[in-house]
């Protein structure tokens, strides 16, 4: 097991396939990594791309001492090329897709293969899309395209059909309590854990974002018991990150629904599953770096979740 | 590593190197050069991913050997400012290195050899060497056709054809093509490549016309020249090149005989009217004539008249001027044969001097 996978124990089974794929000479030529944020998609399709680049591979285990692997570590290997958006939330341009042809065009400069990780995949508008259609139709010899969604639904259909689909599963709330408890980072409530991977946690954690969580699970509690305004709820969430706000709220959200199913309030739990949607949807259109008026779509959406 | 170097001497191959560093660069390294002390000699090596220069240098002062990256830029304007004829002494201390030349001492940053993105040297499957000139000529008979940004990405470069005794070039971007070909006895064996647009412009810059011989290896991904002062190596385009030969008219007895240079200037005179956006000339086969039309959306017209013997049946066809005249300046003096193809209405243009024209022109019509 190389070190870079064995730290994320919940990937062992799917890094598993991905040995058998390559022993077999079955990866296929596309493949959308999905799962929820959080659940370590970047740091797999990296070490897929070790794996693949690498000078002296054993049964599809990068070496980590060669050449090639210090290039990939130090992300400055030739043949491994990250399509993403410029700035975060940005959408990724056209002419960087056209960049990206051109460059699967090419031969590797090394002698072995040539990787392209498009992440975030929502990201990617049609026009964009489309052109990329295009070499999933005709690829070049030994390429792999390794595409990123959270949300595969939200990618164009015709993309989604040429690719295989990966799923990166979410570890149990234990696991990831197990899992942060050894990068130091403790007092993780369970609730926390069922929609989001703990790499997101922990970066949440790094960013001194964490008590975040906290907050807004009170604000929403006291919004819901009407001893929160809306405006005042609405105006905290936008001193948060648009990405942080929106996650703080479905965990909450989520929690919401758990309690109202442990005490049998069937149609409360129907109701409140309703509004996660609502949620869902702005996440979504924040995925693919939709220019929205923030402040109108906070409001809009506590008026959908006032009670 | 230490060495001290005569300015002069190491000019040329560092701008020949700095050169092919793009100033766009992904990383931060590819702003550097690497540079190799080993054996008593320099060697200066700078990429942009896409192709590699190596500059190679004999030291003559005895060196310790050592490699490191330096930023490229910085290295050549300084080379630059320092007196002629001044001894350059370089040494690497930790992670910087001190240029000293007479009174001037500067310390440049920077980067290890080992996070360096150098080209990996491809399996090859065929070597052989040929003169630079002809190697020029070869790619300066050829390169105008290369397409550009064509989704067809196979077209954005030029195909190098080795065949039996013989080597060649082949551009096209659908509208025209350009073939060259030159005799080489050593070739036994058949292979082709496509070198991108970026490769063959660096070989432009860098081969002279002369006789001096390089080593071409054409390697699985790769295509490297090297002589005994460089190497340059370029990145191959992945993909199968047309079957050009498909593109070539059948002999027919639509053919004309012209003077290169009548032409050229009657094309030239006329053009002066055709439309700015699609540059068109309308060409008129006849029994005794050939007439160029051009006009223009303001309606003003032009009209040349070139006698020529033709026996076949009368014609007017429409093409891209701009075409035209590239491929006439790439023909040499005197006569050219143009034979107008049965089934497309192509035009072939190669020279009537030579019994064998060795490069071939073809160039579509277009409507006007
Ligand atoms: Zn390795």
């Amino acid at each position: 097991m190389s070190s870079t996978i064995s730290n994320y124990p919940w990937q062992a089974p799917l890094w598993h396939d991905f040995q058998q794929a390559v022993t077999l000479n079955r990866l296929p030529h596309a493949l959308l990594l999905h799962g929820l944020a959080g659940t370590g998609k970047g740091v797999f399709a990296k070490a897929m791309a070790q794996a693949l680049l690498c000078e002296q591979p054993l049964e599809a285990m990068a070496c980590q001492q060669c050449r090639s692997c210090h290039l990939l570590k130090i992300d400055h290997h030739p043949d491994a090329y990250y399509l993403q958006p410029t700035e975060v939330g940005k959408g990724i341009k056209i002419d960087a897709v056209r960049d990206a042809l051109a460059w699967l065009a090419l031969s590797p400069q090394q002698n072995r293969a040539k990787v392209l990780i498009i992440a975030p995949l929502e990201q990617l508008n049609n026009a964009a899309a489309n052109a990329l259609l295009k070499n999933l139709e005709e690829p070049t010899a030994n390429t792999t395209l390794i595409l990123i969604a959270e949300q595969p639904a939200l990618v164009l259909a015709t993309l989604r059909s040429r690719c295989q689909l990966w799923l990166m599963p979410l570890p149990t709330p234990a696991e990831s309590q197990v899992w942060l408890a050894t990068q130091g980072v403790t007092k993780i409530e369970e609730a926390w854990l069922t929609q989001q991977g703990p790499l997101q946690l922990l970066a949440r954690h790094q960013a001194g974002t964490l008590d975040q969580q906290q907050l807004i699970e009170q604000q929403l509690d006291a919004f819901l018991t009407q001893k929160l305004a809306l405006l005042k709820f609405s105006k905290s969430l936008q001193s948060l990150t648009t990405s942080d706000a929106l996650n703080g709220l479905q965990v909450a959200w989520q929690r919401h629904i758990t309690l109202a199913l442990q005490s049998h309030q069937q149609a409360l739990a129907q109701q409140y599953c309703e509004q996660l949607n609502a949620i869902m949807h702005l996440k979504a259109l924040a995925l693919a770096g939709a220019n929205l008026n923030w402040p109108l779509q906070w409001d809009a959406l506590l008026c959908q979740l006032k009670p | 590593m230490k060495f001290t170097i005569q300015r002069e001497l190491l000019l040329k191959p560092l701008q020949m190197v700095v050169g092919v560093v793009e100033r766009r660069q992904t990383l931060p390294i590819l702003a550097n050069i690497l540079v190799t002390v080993k054996n008593q000699q320099l060697s200066l090596l700078g990429t942009d991913l896409e192709v590699e220069m190596i500059g190679r240098i004999a030291l003559s002062q005895p060196a310790e050997s050592g490699q490191v990256t330096i930023p490229a830029k910085k290295l050549l304007d300084i080379c630059r400012s320092v007196p002629e004829q001044a001894l350059v002494q370089f040494i690497l201390e930790e992670n910087r290195v001190v240029v000293k030349a007479g009174r001037s001492r500067f310390v440049l940053q920077t980067l290890p050899a080992i996070d360096f993105p150098f080209f990996e040297e491809s399996p090859s499957a065929h070597a052989f060497e040929v003169s630079q000139g002809e190697l020029r000529y070869l790619l300066e008979q050829t390169h105008f056709a290369i397409a550009s940004q064509d989704v067809r990405y196979y077209l954005n470069g030029m195909l190098l054809e080795l065949s039996e005794q013989q080597l060649r070039t082949v551009a096209t971007d659908g509208h025209r093509m350009a073939m060259c070909t030159i005799r080489l006895p050593q070739i036994n064996d058949f292979q082709q490549v496509i070198v991108p647009r970026k490769g063959v412009n660096e070989l432009l810059r860098l081969l002279e016309a002369n006789d001096d011989l390089v080593k071409v290896t054409l390697g699985q991904h790769h295509v490297r020249v090297e002589s005994s002062d460089f190497t340059l190596t370029s990145k191959l385009i992945d993909g199968k090149y047309p079957d050009y030969h498909k593109v070539l008219p059948k002999p027919s007895n639509r053919l004309v005989n012209l003077n290169r240079d009548d032409f050229k200037q009657a094309l030239s005179r006329v053009a002066i009217l055709s439309s700015e956006k699609f540059r068109g000339v309308l060409i008129k086969w006849s029994e005794d004539a050939l007439v160029l039309e051009a006009s223009n959306p303001e309606h003003e017209e032009a009209e040349e008249r070139l006698e020529v013997s033709y026996l076949g049946a009368s014609l007017a066809l429409g093409f891209n001027v701009v075409y035209l005249l590239d491929v006439l300046n790439s023909l040499p003096p005197g006569d050219v044969r143009m034979v107008l193809g049965e089934n497309d209405n192509s035009i072939l243009l190669e020279s009537a001097v030579l019994a064998q024209g060795i490069s071939l022109y073809v160039v579509m019509p277009v409507l006007l």
